[in-house]
């Protein structure tokens, strides 16, 4: 067809379908493609680049998708899934680290050894923090600077994703180490540093909040290192107490400072 | 034809080596998209876009909800052209995914309020512009309420319709505004819509 269609452009942009001898011409007819342009109630072009963008972006990750199908907002759903800390790499090495430190449990009786995984488990929460976000680490550090979510809510985000893989992660070393790996003890003393960590990364840098929280455990170590008796002072009652205390003071006083950064800013700028 | 004594590829007609993809039927560059191919469903977002967005836009009033919905529809036929049996139209097909995207986006607008759109959209009556008939009749008619436009509406139609004049284009021949000119070819629409589906 080398005519024009021109009186059926203005039918089609009410919504009739052009007869099929016709639509290889509209296709490709720079005129008619105009011409259309012009009279369609919607922006045409702009409505493509949509499309293409969407079929160029980079695939959701497993976790991302997982994230959107039990109800995470997409934005909020990449942000945690792109966690340094959540990486298959990172993921590993803690997984290796776990299993090194657990192995000698394994293999000699449990009263016999002193449970170095159970005192180690907080580190590795408080240095998951330390990869958890930051310029230093992070790939998606310059898109999340330059959103309205606050750099301490980030964090936290990014925490709880980590202290849950983490948590998953133990679990599964206590599992394949046949019940007698670290258990549930470690994770409120491992809250409670990961915590601190937060807390005082919220003022410098992660990494700074990091060594804090590494540093008050290795302390709390050093501490128990006198008593011969350290699977109490992680299990017992009254130690599993005082960390939950020690952790429920802490979220209070970041509550209180995220209060005064504003979470209120950052859940309105937030696309609903 | 370089081919030589390749055969005809499909009941089209059309002879291996002459085919432009452009040219192909729509059940063409359907399968050339579950194959995978971008440029067949760019082809095709040029071909049906143009009627899918005419239709969005008259059942809702935002005109970001249908550009929304209209988006979708392309990304799902990219992703679900493998649920094309080539049983129907490629319209009806195409048509089918938006208004249901159109109608899930309203929904989840305002939950639990079915408009009046909406309601209109399950009846479906699908009369007016959508159905008229295409051919030579509705070309005369649509001619003949053309000249009974007012002036300055008739000039806008020509250039922009019948000359192929960009808005821009048109807007600096007539000495108006670009956004002037916009509701002066928005008016004409609106009185010939008046005109030829009463």
């Amino acid at each position: 067809m080398t005519e024009h269609p021109t009186e059926l452009l203005l039918q089609i942009a009410d919504g009739a379908v052009p007869p099929p001898e016709a639509r290889a011409h509209l296709a490709t007819c720079q005129r008619c493609q105009q011409t259309l342009a012009a009279l369609a109630p919607l922006d045409l072009d702009y409505v493509w680049q949509g499309v293409a963008a969407e079929l160029d972006a980079p695939k959701a990750s497993l976790l991302e998708r997982l994230l959107v199908a039990v109800g995470v907002r997409p934005g909020l759903a990449r942000f945690t899934a792109t966690t340094p800390s959540l990486r298959l790499g990172w993921l590993l090495a803690n997984a290796l680290v776990l299993l090194l430190i657990a192995l000698p449990m394994a293999l000699r009786p449990v009263a016999s050894w002193p449970p170095a995984m159970l005192l180690a488990a907080p580190l590795v929460a408080a240095a998951a923090v330390a990869f958890a976000y930051g310029p230093a680490v992070d790939p998606a550090y310059e898109a999340v600077a330059a959103t309205p979510l606050s750099p301490l809510r980030a964090l936290l985000v990014r925490l709880a994703a980590v202290l849950v893989a983490n948590t998953a992660l133990a679990g599964a070393v206590d599992l394949a180490l046949g019940g007698r790996g670290p258990r549930a003890g470690w994770l409120l003393p491992m809250t409670a540093a990961a915590l601190l960590a937060v807390l005082v990364a919220s003022r410098w840098s992660p990494q700074v909040g990091a060594a804090a929280g590494m540093g008050a455990w290795l302390l709390v170590l050093t501490g128990w290192k006198a008593s011969q008796q350290p699977v109490i002072w992680l299990t017992g009652p009254g130690a599993q107490l005082a960390y939950a205390v020690v952790a429920a003071v802490l979220l209070v006083l970041l509550i209180r400072r995220m209060a005064r950064e504003g979470w209120a800013l950052a859940d309105q700028t937030e696309p609903a | 034809m370089t081919g030589g004594a390749r055969a005809p590829m499909d009941a089209a007609g059309m002879a291996a080596g002459q085919v432009a993809p452009s040219a192909a039927a729509d059940d063409q560059l359907v399968r050339a998209v579950v194959a995978g191919d971008r440029r067949a469903l760019e082809l095709l977002y040029r071909r049906h876009a143009p009627w899918l967005a005419g239709r969005l836009a008259a059942r809702t009033s935002s005109v970001d909800l249908a550009e929304e919905a209209l988006q979708d529809t392309f990304l799902a036929a990219w992703r679900g052209a493998r649920g094309y049996h080539g049983t129907g139209e490629v319209p009806a097909w195409l048509w089918g995914i938006a208004r249901r995207r159109l109608a899930s986006l309203a929904r989840r607008q305002r939950p639990g309020v079915l408009s009046l759109d909406a309601a209109a959209e399950r009846v479906d009556p699908v009369a007016g512009p959508e159905e008229a008939a295409l051919g030579r009749d509705a070309s005369a008619r649509i001619r003949a309420a053309i000249e009974h436009l007012p002036a300055e509406q008739r000039a806008v139609i020509t250039a922009v319709v019948y000359q192929g004049q960009s808005i821009t284009q048109a807007a600096r021949a007539a000495a108006v505004p670009e956004g002037t000119l916009k509701s002066r070819l928005h008016r004409a629409r609106l009185h010939l819509r008046k005109e030829l589906y009463p």
